[in-house]
């Protein structure tokens, strides 16, 4: 197995007695890089992190996490990753603060070094007054800043974060993209589940879509966009008319294609690549037609989803 | 970052970081705490006034022979605690975020139930404070007072194993304080700690030798008599012993195999 590979597997299968979760998975994700698990609730998200990050056993294929073979190597794969599950980990009855030392304790840390990590974590998330309280008395995003702020006490060369923004307020969730930035720019792999397209549109630099225990699709947000292959280019005219000289143009030079119009002085046309939307502006300019405005857009991940799990979403 | 590498804690120090959010809690919430050792000056201060005329002839006379059962009147419904306290961590996340970390995983079991000796400890002092304070005086003077109230205790951390391995095992916390009380109260009632069994009828005599709590109950006294080395006494060190001996590695297994 190569240095750069963070995560691989093959053929796993997990089954919870009758329920098949995982049916004969593969994935390879490379170290230095944000991954993004993507998909629905029970595709098998939380299932697999579980087992990546020694929590679950597995029924049968190989997993490989930093170069270590679960689950024999499950004591070194410990010891270089970090999760932040999907419940919150954290003790209610502690102060941020005394949770953020207990686990720095257990990781080594003595007295000192322990209270001092806590003290610069709880700067870094924001949270030194809140850090005197129990976390009981915790908003949902300050209880996930906690979370994640445990989960890097000592850097992780891998971070699990299962569904990290999930019930958080649209503030509270750009904070922790914001964390996830950081962490990845610092060199720490990320692996993280998500059932939100924008979420793993805007982190990840590698995306797998799992769909019932499989994975259905993978690449960076750009190849998988490119993959439904919808691109389109959409024209704005100064009136209706020359949008009418514009639509005839467009049908004779392109036949296949057809114009879709959307307003008055609005067309839409669907290409195959970029260079079509230059010759179609180029046409447009030798019949002296200057549009108003212009846009050329790919499909959106929402898109790349539905194509890949159409027909399960009403389960 | 930190450039201060940690390297992973050896079993002692991670026992004490557990040890040390046990008390912590403690501090944080002593309601239960103060409860229970409000309950155990009362029961004491109850049972002695209201029965030991009927039962002993006269309070003073009974409290020479209640107080040693009196202890675990207090201490055994206690020993619940350990288990719905493991019930709770696996319930929520924490017990996740601890198994991802490489530290000697019986830590967390052994820094609930050790803290819970504390715990045990107040209990039995309120009591025996009590007692004291009303008119207990054992043959065996302090030294045979000290004895039994650490068989008391001993006796609470032993049969707490028995708990911890089922707060392991069961689905909710609440469930393992409430399914226990039936056998804890059976355990408590039917046994030598409020009378003399010999003004019982045969069967019931019978049915109270099988419970060991009767034992344990007889070897404090006797302890606190100054009766150091009685085969009660022997009797009752092998019970403790054989469940701690029985039930603790139950619960590491347990604990360390859960799939939740």
């Amino acid at each position: 197995m190569s240095k750069d590979i963070a995560v691989e597997v093959h053929g796993l299968c997990k089954r919870f007695t009758k329920n098949e979760v995982l049916k004969d998975l593969d994935l390879v994700v490379p170290k230095g890089k944000v991954f993004a698990l993507l998909g629905q609730n029970g595709a098998g998200k939380t299932t697999m992190v579980k087992i990546l990050s020694t929590l679950l056993k597995f029924d049968s294929g190989h997993v490989n996490v930093l170069s270590h073979e679960l689950p024999k190597e499950g004591d070194l794969v410990r010891s270089k990753i970090s999760m932040t599950g999907q419940y919150v980990a954290l003790d209610e009855d502690l102060t941020g603060e005394q949770n953020l030392i207990l686990i720095a304790r257990l990781l080594g840390y003595k007295d000192v070094h322990a209270k001092g990590r806590a003290k610069e974590l709880l700067d870094m998330f924001d949270l030194l007054d809140a850090g005197k309280k129990t976390v009981k008395t915790y908003s949902g995003g300050m209880h996930r800043r906690l979370d994640v702020a445990a989960s890097i006490i000592k850097a992780p060369e891998l971070l699990f974060l299962d569904e990290p923004t999930t019930g958080l307020d649209p503030r509270s969730r750009s904070v922790v993209w914001g964390l996830v930035h950081q962490l990845a720019k610092n060199g720490t792999t990320i692996f993280l589940t998500t059932q939100y397209l924008e979420e793993a549109d805007r982190l990840a630099d590698l995306i797998a879509v799992i769909e019932d225990g499989t994975i259905v699709a993978k690449g960076t947000p750009t190849e998988l966009k490119s993959l439904v292959g919808r691109k389109t280019i959409r024209i704005r005219f100064q009136d209706a008319a020359e949008r009418d000289n514009a639509r005839l143009l467009i049908n004779k030079l392109f036949p296949e294609k057809s114009a879709l119009e959307h307003q008055a002085d609005l067309l839409s046309i669907e290409i195959s690549e970029i260079s079509q939307a230059n010759s179609i502006l180029k046409e447009l300019a030798n019949i002296n037609i200057e549009p108003a405005e212009y846009s050329i857009s790919q499909a959106s991940l929402d898109e790349v989803f539905l194509t890949f799990t159409r027909g399960k979403t009403n389960e | 970052m930190n450039n201060i590498l940690p390297k992973k804690p050896t079993a002692l120090s991670s026992t004490a970081t557990f040890l040390w959010r046990s008390m912590l809690k403690l501090k944080s919430a002593p309601e239960q705490m103060i409860f229970d050792s409000v309950v155990a000056i009362a029961s004491m201060l109850l049972f002695t006034f209201m029965f030991g005329g009927a039962i002993n002839g006269s309070p003073k006379e009974y409290v020479q022979f209640l107080l040693p059962g009196m202890l675990y009147m207090t201490v055994l419904p206690m020993t619940v605690y350990a288990g719905a306290a493991l019930s709770k961590d696996i319930s929520t996340g924490v017990y996740d975020r601890f198994r991802t970390i490489g530290f000697w995983q019986p830590s967390p079991v052994l820094g609930v139930l050790m803290g819970d000796i504390v715990k045990y400890a107040i209990a039995v002092i309120c009591v025996t404070l009590t007692g004291v304070a009303i008119g207990f005086r054992p043959e065996g003077g302090i030294v045979g007072l000290l004895f039994g109230m650490l068989l008391a205790i001993l006796y609470a951390f032993s049969l707490s194993w028995i708990f911890a391995a089922w707060g392991v095992v069961a689905k909710k916390p609440d469930s393992v304080a409430q399914n226990s009380m039936l056998f804890l109260y059976t355990s408590i009632f039917c046994s030598n700690i409020f009378t003399d069994v010999a003004t019982m009828p045969g069967w019931i005599q019978t049915v109270i030798k099988f419970n060991p709590t009767t034992h344990i109950a007889t070897a404090t006294r006797l302890l606190m008599q100054g009766a150091y080395l009685s085969r009660y006494v022997i009797l009752a060190l092998i019970v403790c012993v054989s469940l701690i001996i029985l039930f603790a590695p139950i619960t590491f297994i347990l604990y360390r195999r859960k799939d939740r």
